[in-house]
């Protein structure tokens, strides 16, 4: 008798799983579709888990990128003598350049000062640490430890020291998320230069983004640089992006110029694109958001 | 509160802290980029050692939440990680009593190709989506990080306090 209940009771209790588990299989699936048509809550969602849950990332990030470090200064250590030699040489190049930045520079302020410009910042920016990256090979993404109280904004760019690397995607309070260049839903449009070719970087999970939609390969060379054209007002014009790293009959790709193998700390732009004022109503701009931090010309 | 229930919750406990750190390891920045070895799935190799050994502690719901909350993180889309992850976890629950009384090998082949289905998963139902997806050749060195992992994730969960031995067959 006890047998046959503890049978009974093993029944339902193998039953009350197999429903939990197709409960939770069902919720996976509806938040997948949610996720992959925008849903706006499930957006909210995330934002709120992931402000609450970076704080205790940061705990393991910390010491994880201090590990990290001491393995590569380790690696490198080895190499110091080579590494200084370069240094030494490019010090050189860079003393050149400076000159050449400072001729440059005084030569626009006489130029300025002659017409009389007046140049308005219409840029701002909020550096922010990287504290967690996607993980995985199915997303190329980070988070970011500033959020809306500090300005950040859905959409904004966000730079290295070297280029673009991404654009926000989503924006709790305290962190952002960060859409790398080499995620698949990346889009950007691009221009070629010296000759201003159009075409928009698609992220492919490659470190070599595809250049879609390049309508000719006349005037474009491998090693020319590649900047954002602004078009669609999303991105600021003209931030560096990369050069062309390899250019076919079919397909160009690009070699970033952001050190993606290094990203500790970026900035996030805060640009809001020029409004020509065509009609009186034109003239009311739309709300500040938090105060800048930073600003740049 | 009995004892068995104190130390079952102590369980629950260890091993979502256990899977926690394996999340924040795997998402920490640390200078992977891009070109470099994938690293391996922490959060599964943690979760498979768990529910080939202490079934009881991995709770379908429990192991939900932490594939939800890494997905959350992570970025991409939400919940197939949460739905490969529980599915995996409940067939190696599943096989558990078998496993006891086999080698270890059998149990690192059996998580090995567990491994393999939370990445062929996402990927089905991305392509079924028509959502862009990785190749699947791409995902086979990620794969292969997180086979070799496991051995080293069981023995240390083996190491770990064994609050949750008695809970096991609760």
């Amino acid at each position: 008798m006890a047998r046959l209940r503890e049978d009974a009771r093993d029944g339902t209790a193998r039953a009350l799983r197999v429903a939990v588990l197709a409960a939770l299989v069902l919720l996976a699936l509806a938040l997948f579709a949610l996720s992959r048509v925008n849903n706006p809550r499930v957006e909210r969602l995330r934002n709120a888990v992931a402000d609450a849950l970076a704080p205790s990332m940061s705990v393991v990030a910390g010491p994880a990128a201090r590990l990290a470090e001491i393995a590569d200064d380790w690696e490198r250590f080895n190499d110091v003598y080579n590494q200084n030699r370069e240094l030494r040489r490019e010090i050189q190049r860079l003393r050149a350049w400076r000159d050449a930045a400072q001729a440059l520079e005084r030569e626009n302020a006489q130029l300025r000062a002659l017409n009389n410009v007046r140049l308005a910042p219409r840029m701002g920016f909020a550096t922010g640490e990287v504290i967690a990256d996607s993980g995985g090979p199915f997303g190329r993404s980070a988070l970011v430890n500033i959020g809306a109280r500090d300005g950040v904004e859905d959409g904004a760019a966000v730079v290295d020291g070297a280029g673009l690397v991404g654009r926000i995607v989503g924006v709790g309070d305290e962190v952002a998320r960060l859409l790398l260049l080499t995620d698949f839903d990346s889009r950007v449009p691009v221009k070629i230069l010296p000759s201003g070719r159009r075409a928009i970087l698609t992220g492919d999970a490659t470190g070599a983004p595809r250049l879609s939609f390049l309508a000719e390969a006349e005037g474009v060379a491998l090693g020319a640089q590649i900047a954002t054209s602004g078009d669609g007002g999303v991105f600021p014009p003209d931030i560096p992006v990369g050069v062309v790293a390899a250019l076919g009959a079919r397909t160009a790709r690009a070699r970033l110029a952001a050190d993606y193998g290094r990203l500790e700390f970026v900035r996030v732009l805060r640009w809001r694109r020029p409004t020509p004022a065509d009609a009186p109503g034109d003239l009311i701009l739309p709300g500040r958001g938090a105060p800048v931090t930073g600003s740049v010309e | 509160m009995g004892g068995a229930a104190t130390l079952r919750l102590a369980g629950y406990a260890a091993f979502a802290a256990f899977a926690w750190l394996a999340i924040a390891l795997g998402l920490a920045p640390v200078g992977g980029g891009i070109g470099a070895l994938p690293g391996p799935d922490l959060l599964f190799c943690v979760t498979a050692a768990v529910a080939a050994r202490r079934p009881a502690l991995a709770a379908a719901p429990l192991v939900f939440a932490l594939g939800l909350a890494r997905d959350m993180l992570g970025g991409g889309a939400i919940g197939i990680g949460a739905l490969a992850l529980t599915v995996a976890a409940a067939a190696l629950r599943a096989q558990a009593d078998t496993l006891r009384r086999r080698v270890f090998f059998a149990e690192w082949g059996l998580a090995a190709l567990w491994a393999a289905a939370t990445l062929a998963l996402p990927w089905l139902l991305l392509t079924a989506t028509l959502a862009p997806a990785p190749p699947l050749t791409s995902l086979a060195g990620g794969w292969l990080a997180t086979a070799l992992a496991y051995p080293l994730c069981a023995l240390v969960l083996r190491r770990a306090p064994r609050g949750a031995k008695t809970a096991r067959r609760a």
